[in-house]
């Protein structure tokens, strides 16, 4: 270390003396406080640094200790924050300070200081090294190299490793451990039987080769991924396309995916080329927290970005915890407390992932979308084809009706999609054919959203997609509110893509509670309300037009006058003129409440005052059904009907058409420059800042050089690449420490998402770095690393209890034995189905849903209990909504899906056992058991048991057992008899 | 030692002295959770009721907790400014942030306003058998919340945080001091019968604390636990059967992996249950309560029996040693309301809401003063916000959400009687005097409970994580 290195150089008098002392303490400091981008802007790798101090003020007094910031810290106990400072570590930086703090190395220090980073500080941001396998005593018992590393320590402490465990054992173990579901008779007789020396690597490389090793593993990676299947918070709607991500998670544990493959594609899959669909659905990751529906409707500005900020925390925590151990969340409002990252490193993670929206978008690769569209665009053109003809055969009789009226046709100024409601939605002009919706009536030349002052709630008319573009625009409409004066959006262009929470669109609004019309959108600079009086006419038909300026200024038109105006407001994209783009526009008509619209029409330019002035004078002209019916000839009215029909035809093709997949994941929208934010405060926006990784990390290289408005996914690809760059020195270290954390129960470091200094500290660093070393050789192949963990002598210990061992090591820290542990809770379940012989081993596709779903503003879920296949299909596979937990799951510690769980509890509870005593499942399971056991063994009592503990145990009963289960199924009924089994302690642990 | 700090902290000596002490089921009072393996060890730790950090005045906590947003002007909050300046526009404030609504004009309670008792404090009409226990009542007029949205307000009152995710409160009570009746669960949580909050058990879910400190709900019919019967096709003698055939079983594999502390629990855990099946059915027959108790919580009436019965199992309940209850008034959000969001109409709503949880809620309160449950009861009564004191709107009737300032109120062990602490201003807008804030006031219902919010902490993800983040002071202004 580069302190102590220099302090030995000179030290002839007193103070330098203390200096020298001093350097390893400052050194403690230096972990965080040091060079660019220290934490608390407190820089103290000099002498320079010390007095300029950081966000609280000079650090440094010369001579007064009592004076000095940095001795009360530590005077305090408050910092370091790794542990306090001995006394005579306290004394001796009073003293130091006392005799005017000579800075430990002299001058040439303060520019030696700046080019060494923390990494030279922190065990776990130095570079992963390959460590020597170290040499042992009993050279005979290392079978893999791990072996060495467990035995030394043991040996060290004069400790001995416990003995192998027996064949039994073993394969329940792995098989559990493997595949999550127990070993059948057969296997187990096999593997016993198998004198061969490469009959248990066989059982390891079957194991592997199963495709339930990915619905056990994946279930692991799931709980890291917080992966719940619903949105959380007040409404908690079911997300139905989230399961891909699960079926992609096991998948990719199936193939072994290299894992740094695995991340790149869980961060950018979207993004990454060429595109699958495997990449799509990865990007679940980033987006299966909680997500609150409400909090982004609110009306106020500041607390809708502060809901965002609060979902961005959670992501930015979410990634770096996984993939790298470092809880960068905590550094969103201050620099983080106790490692080294500032808060601008949060906000420099924050950039790389702030254009991440969610949702479910279409699954298809590109080849895919192409061939879809072939397949699908024939029948669309004839559609529009056949629209436009009925259109113009409409218009051709209308204008007939009008002009016998004495009206001459219309003076429009051209606009690009007109809408009259005389028959039906036919756009007349343009291709904007309205399907109307759950009760939207299309009669008497006006469509409507009620009935006799009842709404409908989801009445409405909507386009397909428009074959214009928008940008200018001018939205027109006749329409009449109703008394019930709801609010209601009458008229609306939307962007049928939009990755925002609320869409993207501009609107025609009625404000029901000030009775005002504005300008409706998704950003606040772009709605307009206007402070005007109260709106009084109800039942009969208003003029409004909205005029969208090339400026991004705003125009409300009423009765042809104008109502308010809007001068372009605001900076950013949200408050520019939006641009809509064909085959990405729609109409839609109705929002949601009363009101009726008389006759609409859309133009891709601002009208003028006067264009709209003479519009409102004209006015419309109303043509009923019934009088164009009368004006129509007889071949005219055939001629519409048979349009009528055969569109009608074509549509039903098109809606037979293969419906185009979707997927819950990442979509994108162009983030603005970041910034970082005072207190983590969005209405406090600070300095800008820069995407990148975490600056106390030199190599790989945490400066991605991209401008501040690049586009997003080369942000969040650049972050991909950063965290999968094979010299980073957190990504394999967390990697293999989380699944030595699965095999044995406990991590190498026993905080598998906290690699910091309040995480744990490594019970074998080297054999840590070994492991990881090893996995990048290996190309970060999972299942090798399976292999050099399981097949080690390590793994294959006894699991028996030894007093003295356990004396030194309570804990089993050391791993003198196989730590015996209870099954999870998705164990316990799957391996109750596997043993009734009622598991459906079906693999992936939507989750099964064990409850009936209730509406009443919020989701809830009221448990089913049910035997039909899909239920009985393994507990991967069941849809995890937030709030209705599964009362037996629950109890054995299945974690919340809404908190990440990189490690589970471990609890024993009289709720479990009620679970397992009586719930129908269990019982139904002991039932089905005895059946089996019936059919596999007719008439053979003590086969039937002998059966029953083969299935459900793995060994054969001893003689008194065997006696003591048939006289109790002859008395109870071998159902009896399965129920205890299916209870007992051996049954829900393994050894 | 997985949950704490994995260098050792506070709650590692407590645990050793628990460790040695749990020699045996009747050594010390057993919780429900019987071993914790990723906190103990192989060789076995037991929880029962485990000591405070100090000794504090409440032993348990009982939680009434009003969905909906409670209006703070109409109960608790007396603002005679309001009646002079109804229907003009509030001016000279910070920047209205409502949740839905434009801001209309400011509007008087609907509800008279009196003093009440030798206290004197104000208690509005909407809530007049509620104003008869107010010398009993230690009033929070300057509560201010983070969220201005139902659900994130929700959670934090709850867990602190205005996330999914986090444990609640009562969790954390319940890790904290453990249980003190091993028949029942230490955390039970009595869901309004109209339904249950948004967000269902994310309210009363333990986060990442262990599931043996996650909220108990009773269902309101049926059995009031998920698989508390035995079903009625299993015999009495075929259960005694095999329940005696599974404990050998138990029992000899326990013997043959001696040192394993988790199959003993897990023998243990089996004779719990069994009594779990007794007891629970016992204290959730109300049948045995005298008339007069039944009336005096409402039962006699069907606008309060439904609620009446949830308060009088919470009293039950709290007598058997249950260290935290919560009671609901009010479910989720939607119409017709079911609960306290006024948005339409502020006297329809709450006088709807006030009839349901008067009467029963102040019966309870009597009940539990009568039987001298308050001594070591500590009563919490919150909402999530309180409500604009201006309309929802011009010209409505109804009020918005509001988070800057509203009311809670503490009753029993160690709060002050009588007495109201912190105000609003003269409209109820802000906080005028002592602010309050949900860390607040949870370190302070810790405090009551003899636990320092610093010091109870659990480990997850790299932080020592508290019911009170990193913020919160005790108010000593209510203590008594």
């Amino acid at each position: 270390m580069l302190f102590l290195a220099v302090t030995a150089l000179g030290s002839e008098s007193a103070p330098a003396a203390t200096a020298g002392e001093v350097s390893s303490v400052l050194a403690k400091c230096q972990v965080c406080h040091r060079g660019i981008g220290a934490v608390a802007g407190l820089d103290l790798s000099s002498r320079e640094g010390a007095l300029l101090g950081g966000n609280s003020g000079p650090a440094l007094e010369p001579g007064e200790s009592g004076q000095s910031l940095l001795f009360a810290k530590v005077r305090s106990g408050e910092m370091p924050p790794s542990g306090p400072l001995s006394k005579a570590e306290v004394d001796l930086v009073r003293h130091w300070i006392d005799e005017g703090a000579v800075w430990p190395s002299g001058d040439q220090d303060a520019s030696a200081a700046g080019t060494a980073a923390p990494e030279s500080l922190w065990w776990s941001l130095k570079p992963v090294h390959q460590p020597a396998v170290p040499a042992v005593k009993q050279a005979a018992w290392v079978r893999k190299p791990l072996d060495a590393f467990i035995l030394a320590a043991l040996e060290e402490r004069g400790m001995e490793p416990s003995a192998p465990a027996s064949r039994e054992v073993l394969i329940r173990r792995a098989t559990l451990d493997l595949i999550g579901l127990p070993p059948t008779p057969g296997e187990i007789e096999a593997f016993v039987s198998d004198t061969s020396p490469g009959a248990y690597e066989n059982l390891v490389n079957r194991l592997l080769a199963s495709r339930h090793y990915g619905e056990r593993w994946g279930r692991h990676w799931l709980d890291l991924a917080r992966f719940g299947e619903s949105q959380g918070y007040e409404r908690d709607k079911i997300r139905d396309h989230a399961w891909p991500y699960r079926d992609y998670v096991i998948r990719s544990f199936n193939q072994d995916k290299p894992y740094a493959r695995f991340v790149l594609e869980q961060l950018a899959g979207d993004v990454l080329k060429p595109r699958t669909r495997d990449g799509i659905a990865a990007t679940g990751f980033l987006v299966a927290a909680p997500w609150d529906e409400v909090g982004h409707t609110q009306q106020s500005d500041i607390m809708r970005a502060r809901v965002r900020a609060v979902e961005m925390e959670e992501m930015v925590g979410t990634v770096a915890q996984t993939f790298l151990g470092m809880t960068v969340n905590c550094a969103r409002c201050h620099d983080h407390k106790f490692d080294p990252i500032s808060q601008r490193d949060y906000y420099r993670l924050k950039a790389c992932l702030d254009g991440i929206r969610a949702g479910d978008r279409p699954w298809l690769t590109p080849a895919e979308t192409a061939a879809h569209e072939e397949r699908t665009e024939p029948l669309r053109d004839g559609i529009r084809r056949l629209k436009r003809r009925l259109a113009q055969l409409q218009d051709e009789v209308r204008e007939r009706v009008l002009t016998k009226r004495g009206i001459a046709p219309q003076p429009a100024p051209g606009p690009v999609s007109r809408w009259t409601f005389d028959l039906n939605g036919i756009d007349s002009v343009g291709d904007g054919h309205l399907s109307l919706e759950s009760g939207a009536l299309g009669e008497d030349g006006e469509i409507r959203f009620e009935d006799g002052g009842i709404r409908f709630k989801d009445a409405e008319g909507r386009s397909g997609p428009l074959t214009v573009d928008l940008a200018e625009k001018t939205l027109e409409a006749w329409v009449r509110v109703s008394k019930e004066n709801h609010q209601f959006h009458f008229f609306k262009v939307d962007d049928t893509d939009s990755p925002l929470p609320r869409g993207r669109f501009d609107a025609i609004y009625y404000h029901h509670k000030s009775r005002t019309w504005r300008n409706l959108s998704e950003f606040k600079n772009r709605t307009v309300s206007p402070k005007r009086h109260k709106e009084t006419k109800t039942e009969t038909p208003i003029h409004i037009a909205i005029a969208y300026d090339s400026q991004g200024g705003i125009r409300i038109y009423r009765e042809g006058l104008l109502y308010w105006a809007q001068d372009p407001k605001g900076e950013g994209p949200e408050s520019a003129l939006q641009a809509f783009a064909r085959g990405r526009v729609r109409i839609v008509f109705g929002g949601g409440r009363t009101g009726m619209v008389e006759e609409a029409r859309l133009y891709d330019r601002a009208l003028s005052s006067e264009e709209i002035a003479a519009s409102f004078r004209a006015g419309i002209q109303r043509v009923t059904p019934d009088e164009w019916n009368a004006e129509a000839s007889s071949q005219e009215r055939r001629a519409r009907d048979e349009l009528l029909e055969e569109a009608a035809r074509q549509e039903g093709l098109l809606k037979g058409a293969p419906e185009v997949p979707l997927v819950y994941a990442v979509r994108t929208y162009r983030a603005g420059p970041p910034v970082v934010m005072e207190r983590g405060d969005p209405a406090t926006p600070g300095d800008p800042v820069e995407p990148g990784g975490l600056l106390a990390i030199s190599s790989p290289e945490p400066e991605f050089g991209l401008p501040p408005d690049g586009n997003e996914a080369q942000r969040r690809l650049r972050l991909a690449k950063w965290i999968t760059d094979p010299d980073h020195p957190l990504t394999a270290r967390v990697l293999v420490n989380r699944v030595w954390h699965y095999h044995f129960g406990r991590g190498i470091v026993s905080t598998p998402n906290d690699f910091g200094f309040n995480g744990g500290r490594a019970s074998h660093p080297e054999l840590l770095d070994w492991l990881a070393h090893t996995f990048l050789r290996q190309g970060g192949s999972l299942k090798q690393l399976h292999r050099e963990i399981m097949l080690s002598n390590t793994y294959r210990q006894s699991s028996g209890f030894r007093a003295d061992a356990a004396d030194a090591d309570a804990e089993n820290r050391l791993l003198w034995r196989f730590s015996p542990r209870r099954l999870e809770a998705e164990v316990i379940r799957d391996a109750l189905l596997a043993v009734s012989g009622r598991l459906n081993r079906e693999p992936g596709g939507p989750g099964f849903r064990p409850f009936e779903v209730r509406f009443f503003n919020s989701h809830f879920y009221d448990l089913v209990d049910s035997a039909d296949p899909p239920m009985r299909k393994r507990t991967i596979y069941r849809i995890v909504v937030r709030s209705g937990h599964d009362p037996m799951l629950e109890a054995f510690d299945c974690p919340d899906a809404s908190s990440k769980a990189p490690r589970r509890s471990n609890t024993t509870t009289p709720i479990q056992s009620l679970a397992l005593m009586n719930s129908p499942f269990v019982l139904r399971q002991a039932d089905h058991l005895a059946t089996r056991l019936r059919q596999e063994a007719p008439g053979d009592s003590a086969g039937q048991i002998e059966l029953a503990y083969r299935l459900s145990l793995g060994r054969t009963p001893g003689p008194e057992e065997t006696i003591r289960a048939v006289t109790h199924a002859g008395e109870h009924g071998l159902e009896s008899f399965c129920w205890a089994l299916l209870n007992s302690s051996e049954f829900l642990y393994l050894n | 030692m997985e949950n704490s700090n994995p260098k050792a902290n506070s709650l590692l000596p407590r645990r050793h002295f628990l460790w040695n002490s749990g020699s045996g089921l009747g050594a010390i009072a057993l919780a429900c959770l019987l071993q914790d393996e990723t906190r103990g060890s192989d060789t076995g730790s037991r929880f029962g009721a485990r000591p405070a950090h100090f000794p504090g005045p409440a032993k348990r906590i009982l939680h009434i907790y009003a969905a909906g947003g409670v209006s703070h002007v109409d109960t608790f909050d007396y603002k005679p400014e309001l009646t002079r300046l109804d229907g003009k526009t509030m001016a000279g404030k910070r920047k209205v942030d409502t949740f839905f609504g434009q801001p209309g004009t400011l509007m008087q309670s609907p509800f008279e306003f009196r003093r009440r008792g030798q206290s004197g404090l104000w208690v509005s009409d909407l809530l007049p058998h509620l104003a008869e226990c107010a010398d009993d009542l230690c009033m929070i007029r300057s509560m201010v919340a983070k969220s201005s949205n139902h659900t994130p307000a929700t959670f934090q009152m709850n867990s602190g945080f205005t996330r999914n995710g986090y444990p609640c409160m009562g969790s954390w009570v319940t890790y904290g001091l453990g249980s003190e009746n091993r028949d029942l669960p230490g955390f039970i949580v009595l869901p309004d019968p109209r339904g249950l909050p948004a967000g269902g058990s994310i309210n009363w879910t333990a986060g990442f604390l262990p599931a043996s400190h996650q909220g108990v709900a009773f269902r309101n019919s049926g059995d009031p636990l998920p698989y508390l019967s035995t079903p009625p096709t299993v015999s009495s003698r075929r259960r005694a059967s095999e329940m005696e055939l599974l404990a050998r079983m138990n029992r000899e594999h326990l013997e043959s992996n001696p040192g394993d502390s988790a199959l003993e629990a897990r023998l243990q855990s089996y004779e719990l249950a069994a009594r779990m099946q007794m007891t629970i059915p016992d204290i959730v027959d109300l049948d045995t309560e005298r008339p007069e108790t039944r009336r005096l919580y409402g039962l006699d009436q069907e606008k309060t029996a439904a609620f009446g019965r949830n308060c009088l199992l919470a009293r039950r309940l709290l007598e058997k040693g249950v260290r935290v209850v919560q009671v609901w008034i009010g479910g989720a959000f939607g119409r017709p309301r079911i609960n306290w969001d006024g948005h339409e109409d502020i006297r329809e709503n709450h006088t709807d809401q006030a009839d349901t949880m008067d009467r029963p809620l102040a019966g309870l309160l009597k009940d539990m003063k009568e039987r001298g449950m308050l001594e070591d009861t500590l009563v919490v009564w919150s909402t999530e916000f309180g409500r604009t004191p201006f309309t929802e709107g011009l010209g409505a009737k109804g009020r918005d959400h509001h988070q800057l300032a509203f009311t809670c109120w503490l009753a029993g062990a160690g709060v002050r009687k009588g007495f109201s602490y912190g105000a609003s201003d003269e409209v109820g807008y802000d906080v005028a005097r002592d602010p309050v804030t949900i860390y607040d006031f949870h370190a302070t219902i810790l405090h009551l409970l003899g636990l320092d919010h610093k010091k109870l902490t659990f480990y997850h993800n790299g932080i020592q994580r508290r019911l009170t983040d990193v913020h919160g002071h005790v108010v000593k202004g209510v203590l008594a």
